[in-house]
């Protein structure tokens, strides 16, 4: 069975396609606010709840508040569905997302009724982090022959929140060496085939 | 808009890449010695914070440690970002794992603070576990047409530690059979033909 010059095509904008939903991952969770932007279209539209409007505006935002709230994030994606049609690609991704919420943040992120219940109440009594499960609906556009976000719509299916049972410093974990980093020297960016 | 062959070559490297990066995961979630050699080249390396140094020692060294500490793992990978050259690669896949830890060695993973306010477990005693997330930073070599892992390092970003809260024999969860395990019993060999699950022959 020959495969067809259209299946082909598909398969490569797939390919470039995916390699923007991880993009976004990747600026978000080393805090790249430069490699955010490249993600979307320059007109492009963000409907993240916690902000809705221009994609530019929405990188710069996020990247500053994302650094102000939390001290270590993880945004893991799968399930990723995509159709494509000529020059315009429509997807959904399930996320599957991780926060470390600074100390002096909890009641902000989390509310006054979790914090009577569960302050203090962690391994690392100062700390508090989340788990989140959602999806990213997307609507990328070919330009000029490169994909980037045009429109995106974050869904939020159900969140999950607890004191924080990290360990750092003791068992098997000191020795888990190194830790990722927000910025140019985490290891990612010195990976290089 | 027509699709040159370096683009074919491109998404076949692609594919294998992502067989042997999740290859790794089933050798280790089934604690196959003879699968997990498949995955690095002999001459490789690994830098996984708990070992550093060849693949050769590595393979041996984590296969036999997975099934002391753990009673079960699982090792999911996702938002992988592969880059291609010629016959060398380099990539970053996100990882998410669950880990129930063994009792005896509950000490080891977990220090003396944790074990501490933790120690009685909740619904069943010296019963605990951790998620963990990180990432592989992998450099991939092909030779011969082959593609494996030359030089892995891992990145821990963050561990969520806890007693366990696993029921096994009650409730809807009684039903839910069969369990995942170490070994060759595990239901993924016998899907796949009885061989490796590495061999595409067996598995038609």
């Amino acid at each position: 069975m020959a495969v067809s010059q259209a299946d082909l095509e598909d398969l490569v904008a797939r390919r470039d396609c995916y390699a923007v939903l991880t993009r976004y991952c990747r600026a978000l969770d080393r805090c790249d606010a430069r490699m955010m932007q490249g993600v979307y279209w320059p007109d492009g539209i963000d409907n993240h709840g916690v902000f809705n409007g221009n994609a530019a505006e929405f990188a710069d935002f996020i990247i500053r508040e994302i650094q102000e709230w939390f001290e270590v994030t993880m945004h893991a994606i799968m399930n990723i569905h995509m159709e494509i049609k000529g020059d315009v690609a429509v997807s959904e991704a399930y996320l599957f997302a991780y926060h470390k919420v600074r100390a002096d943040k909890a009641e902000g992120i989390f509310g006054s009724r979790y914090m009577q219940m569960f302050d203090r109440k962690g391994l690392d009594p100062n700390h508090h982090h989340f788990y989140y499960g959602g999806r990213y609906l997307d609507r990328l556009e070919r330009r000029d022959g490169e994909w980037r976000i045009a429109k995106r719509q974050v869904v939020m299916d159900w969140n999950d929140n607890r004191p924080s049972g990290e360990i750092l410093d003791q068992g098997m974990f000191a020795t888990l060496q190194p830790r990722g980093e927000r910025g140019p020297d985490d290891l990612v960016f010195h990976n290089r085939p | 808009m027509s699709v040159s062959d370096a683009d074919i070559e491109d998404l076949v490297a692609r594919r294998d890449i992502m067989a042997v990066l999740t290859r790794y995961c089933t050798a280790l979630d089934r604690a196959d010695l003879a699968m997990m050699e498949q995955v690095y080249w002999p001459d490789g390396g690994d830098r996984h914070g708990i070992y550093v140094g060849d693949a050769k020692t590595f393979i041996p060294f984590i296969i036999n440690g997975i099934q002391i500490w753990f009673e079960v793992t699982t090792h999911a990978i996702s938002n992988i970002d592969i880059v291609v050259d010629g016959d060398r690669a380099a990539s970053e896949a996100y990882l998410l794992s669950v880990c129930r830890v063994r009792q005896p060695q509950a000490a080891e993973i977990f220090g003396d603070a944790y074990l501490a306010r933790h120690g009685n477990g909740t619904l069943v005693p010296d019963q605990h576990q951790f998620m963990m997330g990180g990432r592989y930073l992998d450099r991939f070599e092909r030779r011969k047409g082959e593609w494996r892992i030359f030089e892995r390092q891992v990145v821990l970003d963050w561990s969520d530690n806890g007693p366990s809260t696993e029921i096994t024999d009650e409730g809807m969860f009684k039903t839910l059979r069969p369990r995942g395990c170490y070994g060759p019993s595990d239901p993924v060999y016998e899907f796949f033909g009885g061989a490796s699950k590495n061999d595409k022959i067996a598995a038609l």
